[in-house]
């Protein structure tokens, strides 16, 4: 029994791989075509779905070999997709053009790709748009080529014309095979790779935001200002190429070296390095703990750190922040990216110009502030300041000052109900104020509401001793209520435009502002 | 006493609305806690009143006649004119004729026939004390349940606190409540028809204040996010609102309201993502930017076809140097998503 056992998973393995096999349908279909072209007449090919191989040649007409491949889960779905994926060719002598035709909405039970290889007189213009291929692989042009797609790399050898390329995750591979012409090569997220003879002479301007520029070349000058190298090779003469990877490297490699030569343009003495980061950008620092202060500054990157025993100071261009406990002191400045704290003994000064802003603790207060976004305090032990340009900010609970203002979001405040009296200033310019304290609570409260709707907007309050006043000012209502609660404390100011202030206790029956004057 | 004269030279303004809000809020601040101008405010209100409600009064005649006669206007030339005695005595029998005429004819119209009935009932049950309550009250609160409305909503009603109730997590229903001539509340449950449109219609009310919008998106982020309710009304009522809303705040509850919703259908997706590719190109605020953002790549990575216009537009944020690195990083991701959905 022991001994089959194995042989039947073996043959039932087996038969489920038939059944699948069985249950996926496919097939080819090829369509050759010679067509006439002037010599410097263009190609342009359009398809969503498949490699595109174009070879220059010495011929003086187009030679358009394009296999349609199709899959489906039955023969309808074969039949179906064979119908509607067509391979259509139209223009003239002076343009050609090829195109994959496809319905805009697929049925998901087949799936089709064409392949296309075109030989093409090597004088001619050539422009490619794909949306997904394994390769777009072009080869012996003289004259200028210009391709665009979304996924996969784009490969130009032997390209002595102008090229333009833009590609979003796809690589790019291009080697001239001779000094370049003026070239542009942009990727959002691949690598670049450029090859050139060791004595070619060109300028360089180069973007990335989180790669670098890495070269084999001995002669390079040139300047980094940020996220730009501005440069060039050898004199810095010639031809300019651009090269821009938002989130990849960009390699300029002489012909037939090891790319793992190549160092940073950093490096270089000739190369002048202004308001740049370190020279390898990291996408995420992840420390579980650091003993003492702690100090980083990265155009780009995210910081995660469990525990910080000392201050932290972090800096980042964009990226999002997370530290678990900081025993000390705690700036954290983003130009774009959410905050995320866990328990801050020392001050907070945080900052972010877009993101949410969460704090578990702020236990010695402190300031937070985001450009858009929520701020969400759980404790607050000491004084505090919060500001969002737009979104809510909640302190779910607090035994010190709160000041908090936002244009645009309700404010929510929930004061600890061990706290007899602190201040208060809260403001919005377009929400609500929920303040809830406890029923001894004191304060001297000043509430204001500015609405524009009197009948939905109000100020309610759980405490008795509020003298109410209405005034009706440009067209807007003006409700104010001022007086000492539990006998007075604190100076409690509350504002809100277009929305209710509500001061609960938990009493059975607020006082609500009168609806008559 | 200067801060008191230069309160009471800026009231005119204060009255007409022309202060800035800083200044209105610092003179309401003064005005109250000074009694010396709290009167003069008062006074002002009183006499701004006033100069609404005064009667219009008819210049008398001799002050005409002279003014007239000092700028030198030529007296009109009037033939008076006056009733010959036959054709007052004819006009007046006519005038009774008619009026006594009209009241016989409506008279006769509207009186009821009298039944005389065949047998006369006799009451043999106790006397009824107690009065009937009325069939309805001014201070009525109705709940109906959304299934019996139509989801029509006609016109553009004004409606007023509008609140959102769960009573029960578990029964799949939610209420929505809300004055209109009187206090209505609408029970069912989420994907109904009705409660869709009136919920569509709060978020969009752009007559009503936004915090009434705001706390309608909280709602819908709760209620609407699985995908059971998920409904394109919504998602179009979303879509307007990060369009026209002038709040970032209610913005950006919309752009994540957006990205948290089940997607519902092909139309639906389309304007959903129409709203938030044009919050990346053209919303100033940065937040707002960020969450269409994520929401397009939620999009994208749910299977949902992000169209040429959306990929370039995530590129051309990812590659704009003057925009927020930290939306650059973003969009840059959105599009790398793209690369392990996309069929070959």
């Amino acid at each position: 029994m022991r001994t089959r056992f194995p042989f039947i998973i073996v043959i039932a393995l087996v038969a489920a791989t038939a059944a699948y096999g069985a249950s996926n349908f496919g097939g080819t279909e090829t369509v050759k075509a010679d067509l006439p072209i002037a010599p410097d007449g263009s190609v342009w090919i359009d398809n969503p779905y498949g490699n595109i191989d174009v070879v220059g040649t010495d011929d003086d007409f187009v030679t358009l070999i394009a296999q349609k491949i199709v899959r489906g889960a039955d023969d309808a779905a074969v039949a179906e997709a064979r119908q509607q994926t067509q391979i259509l060719t139209s223009g003239d002598e002076r343009v050609r053009v090829f195109k994959t035709q496809l319905p805009p909405l697929r049925n998901a039970r087949w799936s089709s790709s064409v392949n296309y290889v075109v030989r093409v007189p090597k004088a001619i213009l050539v422009k490619i748009a794909s949306q997904s291929a394994d390769r777009i692989h072009i080869t012996n042009l003289t004259r200028s080529v210009t391709v665009k797609n979304v996924n996969g790399a784009v490969v130009l050898e032997n390209v002595t014309g102008s090229a333009v390329v833009d590609t979003v995750n796809g690589n790019i591979m291009f080697d001239p095979n001779g000094s370049p012409a003026a070239t542009q090569l942009t990727t959002v997220n691949g690598r670049i790779d450029v090859f050139l003879p060791a004595d070619a002479s060109f300028r360089w301007i180069g973007q990335t935001i989180a790669g670098d520029f890495k070269t084999n070349f001995t002669q390079v000058a040139g300047r980094v200002n940020g996220t730009t190298f501005r440069g060039g090779i050898n004199g810095s003469r010639g031809p300019l190429l651009t090269t821009a990877s938002m989130m990849g490297q960009v390699f300029l490699l002489r012909k037939g070296t090891n790319p793992r030569e190549a160092k940073s343009v950093r490096a270089f003495n000739t190369v002048v390095t202004t308001n740049a980061g370190p020279v390898t950008l990291a996408r995420v620092i992840q420390t579980p703990f650091i003993e003492g202060d702690y100090t980083y500054q990265t155009p780009l990157g995210s910081v995660s750190i469990g525990q910080i025993t000392g201050n932290a100071h972090v800096e980042t261009g964009a990226g999002e922040l997370n530290l678990g406990i900081v025993k000390g002191e705690c700036t954290l400045v983003s130009l774009g990216g959410p905050l995320t704290l866990g328990d801050i003994f020392g001050p907070l000064n945080v900052r972010t110009k877009a993101g949410d802003v969460m704090i578990n603790a702020a236990r010695s207060g402190g300031y937070a502030a985001t450009g858009g976004g929520m701020v969400r305090v759980l404790y607050a032990g000491a004084p505090l300041t919060l500001h969002s340009d737009g979104g809510d900010i909640i302190v779910r609970s607090t035994t010190s000052a709160v000041n908090a203002d936002t244009p645009s979001g309700d404010i929510t405040v929930n004061v600890d109900g061990s706290v007899r009296s602190i201040p208060l200033d809260l403001k919005t310019s377009d929400g609500n104020i929920v303040l809830n304290v406890s029923g001894r609570f004191a304060a001297d409260i000043d509430a204001i509401v500015v609405t524009s709707d009197a009948d939905a907007n109000a100020i309610r309050a759980d405490f008795g001793g509020l003298v109410f006043r209405r005034d009706e000012v440009g067209g807007r209502t003006r409700i104010h209520a001022v007086g000492k609660v539990n006998g007075g404390g604190e100076r409690v100011t509350l504002y809100a435009e277009e929305g209710d202030i509500r001061v609960n206790s938990g009493a059975p029956t607020p006082i609500v502002s009168p609806s008559v004057p | 006493m200067s801060e008191c004269t230069a309160m009471r030279e800026s009231m005119p303004m204060l009255l007409t609305e022309s202060l800035g809000s800083a200044q209105r809020e610092a003179a309401h601040l003064h005005i109250e806690s000074c009694a010396a101008c709290s009167d003069e405010w008062s006074g002002l209100r009183e006499t701004w009143r006033l100069l609404d409600e005064l009667p219009r009064v008819e210049v008398p005649s001799r002050v005409k006649d002279r003014f007239l006669a000092e700028i030198g206007t030529p007296s009109p030339v009037v033939v008076p004119f006056k009733r010959r005695p036959a054709a007052k005595w004819l006009a007046q029998a006519a005038a009774v004729a008619i009026i006594a005429g009209g009241s016989y004819f409506v008279g006769h119209r509207n009186t009821t026939p009298t039944v005389i009935p065949t047998r006369t009932a006799v009451l043999r049950g106790p006397e009824v004390t107690s009065i009937q309550p009325a069939a309805y009250s001014i201070a009525e609160t109705r709940t109906l349940n959304s299934k019996t409305l139509s989801p029509n909503i006609e016109g553009r009603p004004n409606i007023d606190n509008v609140q959102f109730v769960d009573a029960d997590a578990s029964d799949g229903q939610i209420s929505l409540g809300f004055d209109i001539t009187q206090h209505v509340t609408v029970t069912g449950a989420p994907s109904d028809k009705s409660m869709v449109r009136l919920l569509s219609y709060v978020m969009q009310n752009e007559d009503r204040v936004s915090p009434s919008r705001s706390r309608a998106i909280d709602w819908v982020r709760d209620n609407y996010a699985k995908s059971g309710n998920a409904d394109p009304e919504i998602a179009q009522a979303l879509a307007k609102v990060l369009r026209s809303e002038q709040h970032e705040g209610v913005r950006i509850k919309a752009a994540d309201t957006l990205n948290t919703l089940a997607p519902s259908g092909r139309v639906s997706s389309e304007l959903t993502r129409d709203a938030l590719i044009d919050a990346l190109k053209s919303d100033p605020n940065p937040a707002v930017r960020l969450k269409a953002v994520e929401a397009l790549a939620r999009m994208a990575s749910t299977g949902q076809e992000l169209d040429s216009e959306a990929i370039d537009m995530l590129r051309q944020k990812a590659s704009q140097d003057d925009e927020n690195l930290y939306v650059r990083v973003k969009a840059a991701e959105a599009l790398s998503t793209l690369s392990k959905i996309r069929p070959q």
